[in-house]
């Protein structure tokens, strides 16, 4: 018999709360046939009575986890994956000896599936060659020169909003020139004109972009880490193999948020983990479908290595895991939070295009500004929280006191991700 | 804060010479190569500015902050289980208002409160319904932190009430006039803050009224008096009788109704004197018939309202019982509907039982669902019934009988429910596949939730006679509303 997980961790794993709630309808042993849960393999199944003459056939592999449905959901999970998971989590759904047929068939296929995934991730993948290597940089090199031209262009008579499709052209041609993290930036590129300062704003990111531009060009010869930098915001890919040779950092990991950033196609998780012993936090990145599933779910640790990015220090790729998660009992590791402002400088110096930087900061007092925003007191000075529909629910939990806040620090402020409150860790 | 250079002068005019000289932009010109393009220079040091500024986080002197609250007191109640926890955030997200309702009373009643991460949701919830019982019952939940939270936001000030008290233990009214929520707010906001009050302290909430009613905006007395309406007592006479005299028509129009439909009142009395003899019983002798005689010195609506403001027990003094009643007045045809329309009135300010019963069946005698929530189990059983089998027989039956339903606001009786549930599932070429599929939606949340009633889903869904595409369709409508009858059974387990 295996544990069944609680309605929170099935509810973590749902794409929104809108799932939650239809799933909840369907929860109810009068809408499956056939549902079972078995331990070895760790799956749970059933079928739901849909809309259609044959019923949905659901299954959830819990060792993934991986689900799969026959219902046209383009969601995943889907409110039927989910549902039955909640039916499992409220002790509704009987054990069974073994799957039943088709949840046995797709069972089957999936070690297949991951089997190839396993020998492709396996197969020694040949390093690019020098001549590769060398037509890349031409290319780029090419894409980089026609940017500056046309950054110069853009500020030489004194700038101006700078047209969509003018951006969408400039984004498409160093696309071409294989730099998509330039091509990014620049498509992030736009004017509030309401804000009177908006030219001298504009003007700062063609120099950001300008800057990181004539860097690329001196990579080889730029102190440090910086060159790999300056090729990673530039757009050069960094392969796995190559993070995963990186030496491991071996630690208790507490897992202390996950992002997903929607408005980016497809989606990126961010998964904020931080070392017990280490005191690093350190984020895993994943485009796309979330493969960690609840292996790493908010407030959970787990004993693994992780292997830092060598062009990003604040990102990893998770290696072997040595103990799997369980939840965390004691307070995360964390800096005082007047050492953010440090802790920003620092992240800026190693990386000066850096977007956010993960922190988890101890004795951090949540507070109102005379605007009604939201700023963390860090002793003598405040910093503003950036500003979404959960701030709020950061300051109930703090309850007027000191807390340990775990975000994601920005030029523009802290986001908030989670804290703790004494006992538990909280994402609102 | 942190000051940086402003190159908003030298971005318009594009040209270096326009820069501030500042000793970032100076250490950025100097590092560019000699001979550089005036808009190289201006986008080297732009750079240099724009990554300073990026290390430099914005910040601003806590000494500008308004004063911090004092910290939260310690939360004393148990909060909502995680599963609970995961019930409340499905509400909030897409709230199903009938079983929302239920589950707050769950909630309630088992002295549970909202865990502190969802409170500024079940605020905003709060504050953005129109609901009454469910912004009660949202406030109900919000416990210590929900209330110490609330009390440091404008917006949601009024979700709590604080009784100040003087020393004796009585409410010092005085004190409670100056809270912000009653004195410095919208007049929405004022009257849920009232409507709460009243709940709270009903005593309070009129000395309250007495004491600033002349003062407040008329919108504010308006919505207040409207409150004193949902439970109207005599000892609300003195506030509505001076709310009366008011100098905003509205006030003293709301508040002579108020007083009108409040048995034992000056008001109302006064009213039911108007009656005079307008309508007589004639009791029959021998072969003689009982008859209702209604004279037209008064028109149809201050005829209701007479009628309305007399004891229910000046007819049934004349020896005859509301059935009988009832049946008179349905004799004398477009005369004896006022007379029904202020029997039905009385019925509801007197909350009696026995003529609800009446009224209910009688289907000619006055919409049902006025006294719904006076009538007895047994007569509640009657009429569904009697409406359920009426309603299967046709597409223009089935209408009325599904509005009554989405109308109703307490619940369907489980021996109506077994009998509706059996015509529904046989009834799809009668009143076509949409009405069964409505009327099955509709019985799923206003039936109680049983073990009985939700097996009885399941069990029609075997018993649809139906063409077989649409069959399916149909089973599956029963299916998910047998689900939503176990949710409801279930929901009060996972509290805790």
């Amino acid at each position: 018999m295996i544990t069944p997980w609680t309605a929170e961790q099935v509810a973590a794993v749902a794409t929104d709360a809108a799932s939650v709630a239809a799933a909840r309808r369907l929860a109810a042993p009068q809408t499956w046939d056939r549902a079972g849960v078995c331990a070895e393999p760790a799956v749970v199944f059933g079928e739901c009575q849909g809309s259609g003459k044959t019923p949905y056939v659901t299954v959830v592999d819990l060792a993934g986890p991986a689900w799969t449905c026959t219902c046209p959901s383009r969601k995943l999970p889907c409110k039927h994956a989910l549902a039955l998971l909640l039916l499992w989590s409220a002790g509704s759904v009987p054990d069974a000896p073994e799957p039943s047929p088709a949840a046995g068939a797709w069972l089957d296929k999936r070690p297949a599936r991951a089997e190839r995934s396993v020998q492709r991730a396996a197969a020694p993948r040949r390093p690019p060659s020098p001549a590769t290597v060398a037509r890349r940089t031409e290319r780029i090199t090419g894409g980089v020169d026609d940017l500056t031209a046309w950054l110069e262009d853009q500020v030489a008579r004194g700038v101006a909003a700078p047209a969509r499709d003018e951006i969408r052209r400039t984004a498409a041609r160093l696309v071409d020139a294989q730099a998509p993290g330039l091509a990014a930036r620049v498509r992030d590129i736009h004017v509030v004109t309401r804000d009177p300062a908006w030219p001298g704003t504009l003007l700062e990111s063609y120099g950001l972009l300008h800057i990181v531009a004539d860097a690329y060009r001196r990579a080889d010869t730029l102190p440090g880490d910086l060159g790999a930098v300056v090729r990673r915001h530039v757009g050069e890919p960094t392969r796995t193999d190559d993070v995963l040779a990186q030496p491991p950092l071996r630690d208790v990991w507490d897992v202390l948020a996950i992002h997903t950033d929607e408005t980016r196609r497809p989606a990126v998780h961010r998964t904020h983990l931080r070392g017990r012993t280490c005191g690093r936090s350190l984020v895993l990145v994943e485009v796309g479908p979330r493969t960690a599933g609840v292996q790493l779910a908010p407030g959970t640790s787990i004993d693994a290595d992780l292997h830092p990015h060598p062009a990003d220090r604040d990102r990893a790729v998770l290696g072997t895991v040595h103990r799997p998660a369980a939840p965390i009992d004691e307070p995360p590791h964390a800096d005082p939070a007047h050492a953010l402002t440090q802790l920003w400088t620092a992240a800026v110096t190693a990386d000066p295009w850096i977007e956010r930087h993960p922190v988890v900061l101890s004795g951090a007092d949540l507070r109102r500004d005379s605007d009604g925003g939201w700023v963390v007191d860090l002793g003598g000075d405040a910093v503003a929280v950036v500003e979404s529909s959960t701030t709020a629910a950061y300051a109930a939990v703090a309850g007027g006191r000191p807390a340990t806040l775990v975000g994601d620090c920005t030029p523009h402020g802290l986001e908030l991700r989670s804290i703790w409150d004494g006992r538990r860790l909280v994402t609102p | 804060m942190t000051h940086l250079p402003d190159l908003t002068g030298a971005a318009i005019s594009g040209s270096p010479d326009a820069l501030p000289p500042t000793a970032v932009v100076q250490a950025a010109l100097a590092a560019t190569p000699a001979g550089a393009s005036p808009a190289r220079r201006l986008l080297d040091a732009a750079g240099v500015v724009g990554i300073v500024r990026r290390a430099l986080l914005p910040t601003q002197p806590t000494a500008t902050l308004p004063p911090a609250p004092d910290p939260a007191p310690d939360v004393v109640e148990q909060v909502l289980s995680p599963d609970a926890a995961v019930t409340l955030r499905s509400y909030l997200a897409q709230p199903d208002l009938p079983t929302l309702h239920e589950w707050l009373e769950h909630v309630r009643a088992a002295g549970r409160v909202t865990p502190p991460e969802l409170v500024p949701a079940v605020l905003r919830a709060a504050a953005a319904t129109r609901w009454r019982e469910a912004r009660h019952g949202y406030v109900a939940i919000l416990g210590t932190r929900g209330r110490w939270f609330a009390a440091q936001h404008d917006e949601w000030r009024h979700l709590v009430v604080e009784l100040p008290r003087a020393d004796d233990g009585t409410v010092d009214v005085d004190a409670l006039a100056d809270a912000p929520a009653w004195r410095d707010t919208t007049p929405d906001a004022r009257t849920d803050w009232f409507d709460l009050v009243r709940a709270a302290a009903p005593d309070a909430a009129r000395s309250l009224l007495l004491r600033d009613g002349a003062t407040i905006d008329p919108a504010s007395l308006t919505g207040c008096l409207g409150v004193l309406g949902l439970r109207l007592t005599l000892a609300d006479e003195p506030v509505l009788e001076e709310a009366a005299a008011h100098r905003s028509r509205s006030v003293a129009e709301t508040a002579r109704q108020l007083l009108e439909r409040l048995p034992g009142s000056a008001a109302r009395a006064r009213l039911a004197a108007t009656l005079g003899d307008a309508v007589t019983i004639t009791r029959g002798r021998l072969l003689g018939r009982t008859q209702m005689t209604v004279d037209d010195a008064l028109a149809p609506d201050a005829l209701a309202a007479a009628v309305g403001a007399n004891p229910l027990t000046r007819w049934t003094d004349t020896g005859l019982g509301p059935a009988e009643l009832i049946d008179l007045a349905l004799a004398a045809g477009d005369r004896g509907a006022p007379v029904l329309d202020g029997w039905l009135r009385t019925t509801i300010d007197e909350g009696n039982s026995t003529w609800a019963d009446a009224f209910l069946a009688a289907p000619a005698a006055g919409d049902p669902m006025t006294v719904i929530e006076v009538a007895t189990r047994p007569a509640l059983v009657a009429f569904w019934t009697r409406v359920g089998r009426a309603a299967f027989t046709s597409t223009e039956g089935v209408w009325p009988f599904m509005s009554m339903l989405g109308e109703l606001e307490g619940t369907v009786p489980v021996e109506v429910t077994l009998t509706l549930l059996e015509l529904a599932a046989r009834s799809a070429e009668t009143i076509g596949v949409d009405n069964v599929r409505g009327v099955v939606q509709r019985l799923a949340v206003r039936s109680e939730p049983t073990v009985r009633v939700r097996d009885a889903f399941t069990a029609a869904a075997q018993r649809i006679t139906a063409p077989d595409d649409v069959r399916t369709d149909l089973e599956e409508a029963f299916r998910t509303a047998s689900a939503d009858i176990h949710t409801r059974l279930t929901q009060a387990q996972e509290l805790t």
